[in-house]
């Protein structure tokens, strides 16, 4: 063999050697922390609800909007639409500017609304909507419509349309009406709901003379569309109105989910706020505690707290920006005066109630000057509060995790694992907790901890249930390669833990100096690679 | 006087070099020629070579491996590789000197490391609980470039002395440089929960954000060496020869986007707080990301620098005692290294008119004790040259430190 082959050969096995490099690896026993937390009852829960008071006890302390009634449950300003037809019956000479018609001396002058309910209105400020006039000229000359809202004024100046439609032609025009003030009391300003209109048709000045025949004119439509009031005044009338059977969502409890839970104390304070100008007489019907899985229903039997609930009138206060000061009343139900502690004992996520409410009960006492703004209306709160000594057998706690750990390669890596989750309980109450591993379709395809050896044992209490000393402890759980695979593979962890209340039924307190201190580390043996 | 020089010239054409990464070294043997050499070099006065083959060859490192180097490492170790090839010609018509034009890529990889940080690193930190690691004088260089070389020998001076320069150019591929100095340890607690990094650390990387393959371009330097080769007359042997040669004088810069870390702090670290269980999710998981923790951790500023390259000095003092018998001996050192003195003799015999070879026995370096052997052909066409300066590492690789092989091969030119 030649030397320049042999080198060849050699080169080759050399590269070879070095490119076909296989990988370096070893096993490493590794121990490191990996998270900790201190966590409280809202942490825990995953809410906001809980509150303490001076005493340092827990309340489950929360306010929801049952009810809010708006301007337009009390005034619906109806789309209205006026026709004005004029043709001419007998062969009319027409020279350019003069005027064919007008109504100055018509009774059509005046514009009435049809406001349902028998509300009377006076003065109407518009938040928006529009005038839509759809022209239609069937002479041989441009014609022009001179069209005025004498009683819709915008900083002085009254609503004017000027509009010129050609011979023989149709448009379609929209005019904004937004900030419009309305006057509705007429011509001579004794009526009710009732718009002043003047409008004068005339030859265009751009036009020939001409002689305009029998049967041709202008037809004009003038429509009210989309009107949206910013705010009403006048005699709203003695309106009866029906709210419900209606439902409210109260978005539950967080993850505060007890199974036979039984409260010692409770109390709903209802909060009436009526930020309209006008007085009614209301009663709440029916208030009914919804818990949707599994489905249960009890009704708050209050006796009369609820019903003939005189509210009085909101005042204004001159100042634009916030031109309302509403009328309030608080009306409390408790655990002594109602079935309270049955009604959320249920754990509700609805609220269904139903009520009724009678306008000016006493007539026409405001002399036409009940008001209304937009935006401002009749709420009613419901303040719940439950102060959390309770019993129980067991909270369910269920929490998830998105997780996408396929990217983590160095998961491939890890040959076993053992998980310590150390912990010290200051609450009176024992977890067992477990997360399950879910794929893609959310089928659990495994699971962190091994039942019986999943259990954070309670604080020590004493005689009352209350927490005297704190108890460390130490989950451990064991990955293999096919757990620590299933772990990369998984796309969310359902955490879930059952919260064993002590010594039950006595009722347990949770105080605000409760924690549940948790300390996540591991030991895991890690296969190193290097190429 | 003529006599003296007659040997003189007449016992240079056996001498073979073992290997130091110097072209001028063999122009004795092949003249104007092309060339073709590499050279790798790899060793520890802590850790046996099968453990380092695993490193090379790759393959699984067991338990037993990891123990063997673990109980006879001293409490401060070296580890040290050194690889280049590289293509050379020298060329020229003038009989006084040649020219030299050249292209090598050298790879320069040493290390300091404490027994602690070997068994961090081959064990991990769990059989250490409730201990201190000490890292303090741990130390990786690693430097990868290219060069292009030019330069000439100036082979007759005063009719048997040789003189060589050459200067380089260099394109920078690769830098990763980290230093912990005196304070750096790791603590685990009993149980594992908390971490303790003490951290008093330097490190330089070149442009990360390109990939590390051989066209990288992340820095440029400038290099020379210098080679002295003299006969002298001494009083035992037919003949002297000494020889001086320095090669990798230089610098490279490494560009803008090259970073630079330092820490001088103490990191507690005893889990990601979570606030809430509803809090864990993926978003806490990949922020656990290499480079964003030691940025965070770390001074971390890109900027560009310039570091200096390890210079290479050989001094090698070779006298023939008889016709076919040679003894060297010498002394090598990488200036900005972890290298340690390096001092070896060479027994070299002539086997035939065209076949030398050489017994290396020598002590220092990256490793400790060192016998190789190397084998020249040389004749009027060819030069071909193979050996190891280590080759106890390739005898008994699970109880020495140390390995290397170079091979030259010079296609002569007609004279």
């Amino acid at each position: 063999m030649r030397p320049f082959n042999k080198l060849l050969i050699f080169s080759i096995l050399i590269i070879s050697i070095t490119f076909c490099k296989r990988e370096t690896s070893w096993d490493i026993d590794a121990a490191f922390p990996i998270a900790k937390s201190s966590l409280n009852i809202n942490n825990i829960f995953g809410d906001t609800i809980f509150k303490s008071d001076a005493s340092g006890l827990i309340h489950i302390a929360y306010s929801r909007e049952l009810i809010n009634f708006t301007i337009d449950s009390l005034v619906k300003l109806p789309d209205t639409t006026i026709i004005l037809n004029y043709a001419f019956p007998v062969q009319v000479p027409l020279t350019p500017g003069m005027t064919l018609l007008t109504n100055v001396s018509f009774p059509d002058k005046e514009i009435k609304f049809n406001v349902s309910n028998g509300v009377e209105l006076n003065k109407v400020i518009l938040k928006k909507g529009f005038l839509k006039v759809d022209y239609k000229n069937s002479c041989r000359q441009p014609l022009k419509f001179k069209y005025q809202i004498n009683s819709a004024t915008l900083l002085g100046n009254i609503l004017e349309i000027n509009q010129v439609i050609s011979d023989n032609s149709s448009i379609s025009k929209s005019y904004p009406l937004d900030g419009y003030t309305l006057n509705l009391t007429g011509t001579n300003g004794n009526k009710i709901n009732t718009l002043l209109q003047t409008y004068t048709i005339s030859a265009d000045a751009s036009g020939l003379p001409d002689v305009l025949q029998p049967g041709e004119g202008i037809d004009v439509t003038l429509s009210y569309i989309d009107i949206v009031p910013e705010y009403v005044q006048g005699y709203f009338g003695q309106q009866n109105l029906s709210f419900g059977p209606d439902s409210t969502d109260i978005g539950g409890l967080g993850n505060f989910n007890p199974t036979n839970l039984v409260l010692t104390q409770s109390s709903v304070n209802f909060r009436i706020v009526n930020e309209f100008g006008v007085e009614m007489s209301s009663s709440i019907n029916t208030m009914a505690s919804i818990k949707s899985t599994p489905y249960n229903k009890v009704i708050l039997n209050a006796g009369n707290i609820l019903r003939s609930i005189n509210v009085n009138r909101a005042s204004k206060t001159n100042n634009p920006t916030n031109p309302v000061t509403p009328w309030k009343k608080q009306i409390n139900v408790n655990s002594t005066n109602s079935n309270l502690n049955l009604f959320l004992q249920n754990l509700p996520n609805y609220l269904v109630y139903s009520v009724d409410a009678k306008l000016n009960p006493l007539g026409n006492s405001s002399s036409g000057n009940d008001f209304a703004y937009y935006g401002k209306g009749l709420k009613v709160y419901a303040d719940i509060d439950i102060p959390l000594s309770l019993s129980a057998d067991y909270f369910t706690l269920i929490n998830y995790a998105q997780v996408d750990l396929v990217k983590l390669n160095a998961l491939k890596n890890v040959n076993s694992c053992e998980l310590h989750l150390d912990s010290k309980n200051n609450y009176p109450f024992e977890a067992h907790i477990q997360g399950y591993m879910m794929n893609e379709q959310n089928i659990i395809i495994d699971s962190l901890f091994i039942p019986k050896q999943n259990i954070i044992p309670a604080g020590i209490t004493n005689a009352n249930n209350i927490v005297i000393n704190p108890v460390n402890s130490r989950l451990v759980s064991y990955l293999d390669k096919n757990k620590v695979e299933n772990l990369r593979k998984c796309k969310q962890i359902k955490f879930m833990s059952y919260l064993y209340l002590s010594n039950q039924p006595t009722p347990v307190t949770i105080s605000e100096s409760g924690y549940l201190d948790l300390e996540l580390s591991t030991f895991l043996n890690y296969n190193s690679k290097i190429k | 006087m003529k006599i003296s020089t007659f040997l003189i010239f007449s016992f240079m054409h056996f001498l073979i070099y073992s290997q130091y990464n110097s072209e001028f070294l063999n122009f004795k043997k092949t003249g104007r020629c092309v060339s073709v050499n590499g050279e790798f070099e790899m060793g520890s006065t802590g850790i046996h070579n099968a453990l380092l083959n695993k490193f090379i060859y790759g393959g699984y490192i067991d338990k037993s491996m990891k123990d063997a180097s673990d109980k006879k490492m001293n409490q401060l170790n070296v580890l040290g590789a050194n690889m280049n090839y590289d293509i050379s010609v020298f060329f020229g018509k003038n009989s006084r000197y040649s020219y030299l034009i050249g292209f090598k890529d050298q790879l320069i990889f040493n290390s300091s490391f404490t027994k602690d940080f070997y068994q961090l690193v081959l064990y991990g930190n769990k059989p250490y609980l409730g201990e201190t690691k000490n890292l303090s004088g741990s130390s990786i260089n690693s430097l990868r470039f290219q060069e292009l070389k030019m330069g000439f020998i100036w082979h007759k001076v005063d009719s048997t002395a040789k003189i060589g320069f050459s200067v380089s150019v260099l394109k920078g591929q690769q830098l990763f440089y980290v230093k912990a100095k005196e304070g750096s340890s790791l603590y685990t607690n009993s149980d594992g929960t908390e971490l303790i990094f003490s951290s008093n650390f330097n490190m330089a990387l070149s442009d990360t954000t390109k990939k590390a393959n051989f066209l990288n371009y992340a820095g440029i330097g400038a290099s020379a060496d210098i080679f002295f080769e003299t006969p002298y007359v001494s009083k035992i042997g037919k003949g002297s020869v000494l020889t001086v040669n320095a090669n990798n004088i230089g610098f490279l810069h490494w560009f803008d986007n090259s970073i630079q870390y330092s820490s001088d702090s103490s990191f507690k670290f005893s889990g990601y707080r979570i606030n809430n269980l509803l809090d864990l999710k993926d978003s806490t998981l990949s922020s656990i990301n290499r480079d964003s923790i030691v940025r965070s951790l770390t001074n971390a500023r890109q900027e560009s620098f310039n570091v200096s390259i390890p210079t290479n000095l050989i001094i090698i003092n070779k006298i023939k005692f008889t016709d076919k018998f040679v003894l060297g001996t010498g002394f090598r050192y990488l200036f900005n290294s972890n290298f340690k003195p390096y001092f070896f003799t060479d027994f070299e015999y002539k086997l035939s008119p065209k076949f030398t070879g050489a017994l290396h026995i020598a002590y220092g370096g990256y490793s400790k004790l060192n016998l190789g052997l190397a084998f020249a052909y040389s004749s009027p066409s060819w030069f071909i040259k193979i050996g190891s300066n280590s080759l106890q590492g390739y005898i008994s690789p699970k109880n020495t430190y140390g390995q290397g092989v170079f091979l030259s091969i010079a296609k002569k030119f007609k004279r």
